[in-house]
């Protein structure tokens, strides 16, 4: 079992969560290419979070981290800021001069291509955004431990 | 992140390795914000040895063509391979930086 971390919504501390979810991967046998793939899904969603979660500023964020009996890799993160769905976030539009684009949605489309699943559950005053990834790699190592 | 540069004629080739994500993509905005300030506008970018880049890396890559638009300054993109390559692609970057395999390649047309 790998619990859970629980820090500060600050971007100084997504390092640490990246670091915990890559522990967890690497450890259910995922490919480097997948765990870079858990990697930036987690950053992007985390820094929403720090970025707009919480209006004073100050609030904590959860996640944890495991891989399921079908060798999935399960991200729970919590926080208990503004409700936000990022499963309602419209895709950036691809037109025009790339130098007068805007950056917003680059980091949920990027989270929507990384992982297989998303889930958002609002309960209670808690966001809960769980991303769900497969890896042929680990899946071939139950078939052959 | 590491950010080493040498200088081929008038062309500034930068080659980043490590990873280029929210932390560390500032770092790399300003080393190339204080070399245009020295007056360099012709960039190679190498990212060959980049093993990451996040929605961060490409907004501080942005925002430098941007400022080198203002110049007309030249930014081209070298290396793009594996996972980085993915992030181009899905962002559809790729498509509107001139990219090429090894930052040789790059100098001969610059």
């Amino acid at each position: 079992m790998y619990g859970c971390i629980k820090c500060p919504a600050k971007i100084e501390h997504i390092e640490r969560f990246v670091k915990y979810v890559r522990t967890v991967a690497d450890d259910s046998g995922f490919s480097r290419r997948r765990i870079n793939n858990a990697e930036l899904a987690l950053e992007e969603a985390l820094v929403n979070i720090c970025r707009y979660a919480y209006s004073e500023g100050r609030g904590d964020i959860e996640v944890a981290c495991r891989a399921d009996e079908d060798h999935r890799l399960i991200i729970r993160i919590i926080d208990c800021g503004k409700p936000f769905n990022i499963l309602t976030v419209s895709e950036p539009e691809f037109t025009g001069d790339i130098t007068n684009r805007e950056p917003g949605g680059m980091g949920v489309l990027l989270i929507r291509k990384m992982v297989d699943d998303i889930t958002y559950r609002r309960r209670g005053d808690k966001n809960i955004l769980t991303l769900i990834m497969s890896d042929k790699r680990a899946q071939q190592m139950i078939k052959d431990p | 992140m590491e950010i080493k540069t040498r200088e081929e004629r008038d062309v500034t080739v930068v080659s980043v390795t490590g990873r280029m994500g929210e932390l560390t993509a500032p770092a790399f905005e300003e080393a190339m914000k204080n070399f245009i300030a020295q007056g360099k506008t012709k960039f190679v970018v190498d990212l060959g040895e980049l093993e990451y880049i996040s929605s961060a890396g490409l907004r501080s890559i942005l925002a430098i063509t941007k400022v080198l638009k203002e110049k007309n300054g030249t930014i081209v993109l070298t290396g793009l391979s594996g996972a980085v390559r993915e992030v181009f692609a899905i962002t559809q970057f790729i498509s509107v930086f001139a990219t090429y395999d090894k930052p040789e390649d790059a100098l001969a047309e610059l």
